[in-house]
């Protein structure tokens, strides 16, 4: 049986900061806890969080660009901890990012085929000129943007344009994996469209897998295979697509479902009123239960002092007292 | 011809309202003729994208154009027109009964003051509360917009708060002073979902027990759905279809407001293969179209549409579309 694409087992991520006090020693503040997936090619994970929950140091961390501090994560079966320098600089080539602000993610002192083309010298050392040119325009083709586009530069492009170059400096090298954070929320609403359809298209003709990261629901529901729901670095749910938003069983999921405003008057005039109440507790001092008890409905004692372990199926999983 | 039906007696009455800039290449117009009325406590939505005008038409009431910004047309706002008065007469109005929320509220809150003397100070200096009794006001208020232990709260400076506590400080300060009108660009932009509906919980109880009308910016038309009365649909400085929420949500007749839905997916929709799009960018800057703004993006256009600005149409009661195919086939 060949292995996942990417397989993450109990991942825990987090920061070094400045110890308290005087003779404080620096610590590790958790940032995500015991996060574990496995991802087939050509599938989307979309990950759903609030700010602070963790989903973006996970993005990064799956591509070791930040450190876990436990745990695994095995790309194609391999452990990527274990990966000599050299070769995780190659397989790099299998595994790219893109970002919220596509404007910020581009140096804006290079035409846009010289960015586009880049990771080539870092992937495949020693092409020519001609030849990074022509898999440049090729890669610009891919999303949509025209071979004259490689002589411009940032500057003169929009929000939505950038986004386009910053997927085709994603996929020039032919990846398996892009981890997309953020990458539509902001653009406009016409353009965020564009965008990820063209995610999807990508993903059909290249045989990509995605990890979406996202806060938005309905785009998340849209480009999903599976979805997973983060709060305060924990997951709270895992589930395909269709059953969760058939059905999301944990009360966590079910407000978020509930808060996203959607365009439809008479359903959202009756939402109002219903807003969560209770403060989000503190990434440094996170409490000893559920994370979402504080603003739970249903929480009760046992939610408080209690953490509920994450348990399922193999599809399904939920990490609730009473789910 | 105004977007909606003149109403008895608006709170505002905005005519004609445009926007010009002053740039080293020429005048870029950023709102064209823009007319609406607002009546009191109802809460209107300018839905637009980038580069549409719409935090341009709130600044301008609010006399907070840059510099070179050129403003023309009239915004009688309770018989005096904001865009004609001088800088005094303004700022007896401004914090009295016209206030503005930001999407970043720091822009509005000051660093170095604690919370409850900045929300004391608009009771003290308009209303000529005593200091005691106005520090007890505002710390009633922190604990009404549901900021926990409030007292403790009041003493505490902005960067002690998250992003959704200052916003609820923002509405706070709205309801102790109890304007007129609120003028709220993006309040919710910045904020997690959870922590936006908490927001706009607080605007629309600000509409309902202090009757204060608000003209709500946003790019959002979920926002807008929840919170919104009335809605204008803004591109390119124009008003592209204005009316009542549900039929412009039920039935959008222009083909921008159109596109626009579709490509707001609802998580009860059916799904499609690809989400609706509109094709090309917003527009950015340059001169005038002679015709309509959204011609260049426009899957339906039609010759005219390049040359010739459409006028508005009424589909609806109160609910209008500038778009020359409105009234032809569906």
């Amino acid at each position: 049986m060949t292995p996942p694409l990417i397989e993450v087992q109990s991942l825990c991520v987090g920061y070094r900061v400045p110890g308290t006090g005087l003779l404080g020693r620096p610590r590790i503040l958790p940032i995500v806890h015991d996060v574990s997936f496995r991802l087939e090619p050509g599938r989307t994970l979309g990950i759903v969080g609030e700010s602070g929950c963790g989903k973006s140091t996970l993005g990064r961390a799956l591509l070791r660009l930040n450190e876990p501090t436990a745990g695994q994560v095995l790309w194609m079966g391999e452990d990527m901890a274990a990966m000599p320098a050299e070769t995780l600089r190659r397989r790099r080539a299998e595994f790219q990012i893109i970002f919220q602000d596509p404007v910020a993610a581009l140096d804006p002192r290079m035409t846009l085929g010289r960015i586009v083309s880049r990771p080539l010298a870092t992937f495949e050392p020693g092409l020519k000129r001609a030849e990074l040119r022509r898999r440049a325009v090729e890669a610009l083709a891919l999303v949509g943007l025209s071979a004259d586009f490689a002589d411009r530069y940032p500057h003169e492009l929009s929000g939505g344009q950038a986004q386009r170059v910053g997927i085709a400096r994603a996929i020039i090298g032919r990846p398996k994996l892009i981890v997309c954070d953020e990458p539509v929320s902001a653009l406009d609403v016409s353009i965020q469209a564009q965008v990820v359809n063209l995610l999807m298209d990508l993903q059909e003709r290249l045989g990509l897998a995605l990890i979406f990261i996202s806060h938005n629901l309905s785009i998340v529901r849209h480009i999903s295979h599976d979805v997973m729901v983060m709060c305060l670095g924990r997951v709270m749910e895992t589930a395909p697509r269709d059953a969760f938003y058939a059905a999301p069983r944990h009360p966590y999921s079910q407000a978020l479902m509930q808060a996203v405003p959607e365009p439809d008057p008479r359903r959202e005039k009756g939402r109002l009123g219903q807003a969560l109440q209770g403060e989000l507790p503190s990434v440094a001092n996170p409490p000893a239960g559920c994370v979402f008890a504080s603003r739970c409905p249903r929480a009760e004692a046992v939610c408080h002092s209690a953490r509920p372990p994450l348990r399922g199926d193999g599809t399904r999983s939920v990490a609730c007292h009473f789910a | 011809m105004p977007s909606t039906p003149t109403n008895a007696d608006p709170l505002l009455r905005v005519r004609d309202l445009t926007v010009d800039f002053r740039l080293p290449g020429g005048m870029m117009r950023a709102v064209d003729r823009v007319s609406f009325d607002v009546s009191p406590g109802e809460i209107v939505g300018i839905v637009g994208e980038s580069g549409s005008g719409k935090s341009q038409i709130l600044f301008s009431l609010m006399g907070l154009l840059a510099r070179n910004g050129v403003v023309s047309g009239s915004a009688v706002f309770q018989g005096q027109d904001l865009l004609a008065l001088a800088p005094a007469a303004l700022d007896r109005v401004r914090g009295v009964t016209l206030s503005m929320i930001f999407q970043d509220p720091m822009t509005s809150l000051n660093p170095y003051l604690r919370v409850g003397d900045q929300l004391a100070e608009g009771l003290r200096v308009h209303r000529g509360m005593a200091r005691r009794e106005a520090q007890a006001a505002a710390v009633a208020m922190l604990d009404r917009v549901r900021i926990p232990d409030a007292a403790r709260r009041a003493r505490q400076y902005p960067h002690e708060f998250s992003g959704g506590m200052r916003q609820r400080v923002m509405i706070a300060m709205a309801l102790l002073v109890r304007p007129a009108l609120l003028l709220a660009d993006e309040p919710t932009t910045a904020l997690d979902v959870t922590i936006q509906a908490q927001v706009l919980d607080l605007i629309s109880d600000l509409a309902r027990e202090a009757g204060t009308a608000v003209i709500l910016v946003t790019h959002d038309l979920g926002v807008v759905a929840r919170l919104c009365d009335r809605v204008i649909v803004l591109y390119g400085g124009r008003i592209m279809e204005a009316g009542p929420a549900e039929p412009v949500f039920d039935t959008p007749a222009h083909p921008y407001a159109r596109g626009l839905l579709a490509a707001t997916p609802r998580l009860t929709d059916a799904l499609t293969p690809r989400l609706g799009t509109i094709p090309g960018t917003p527009r950015s800057g340059g001169a005038m179209l002679p015709g309509c703004p959204f011609a260049p993006r426009c899957t339906v256009r039609i010759a005219a549409c390049e040359r010739v600005q459409p006028a508005f149409t009424p589909v609806g009661p109160d609910h209008a579309a500038a778009c020359h195919l409105t009234g032809a086939a569906p």
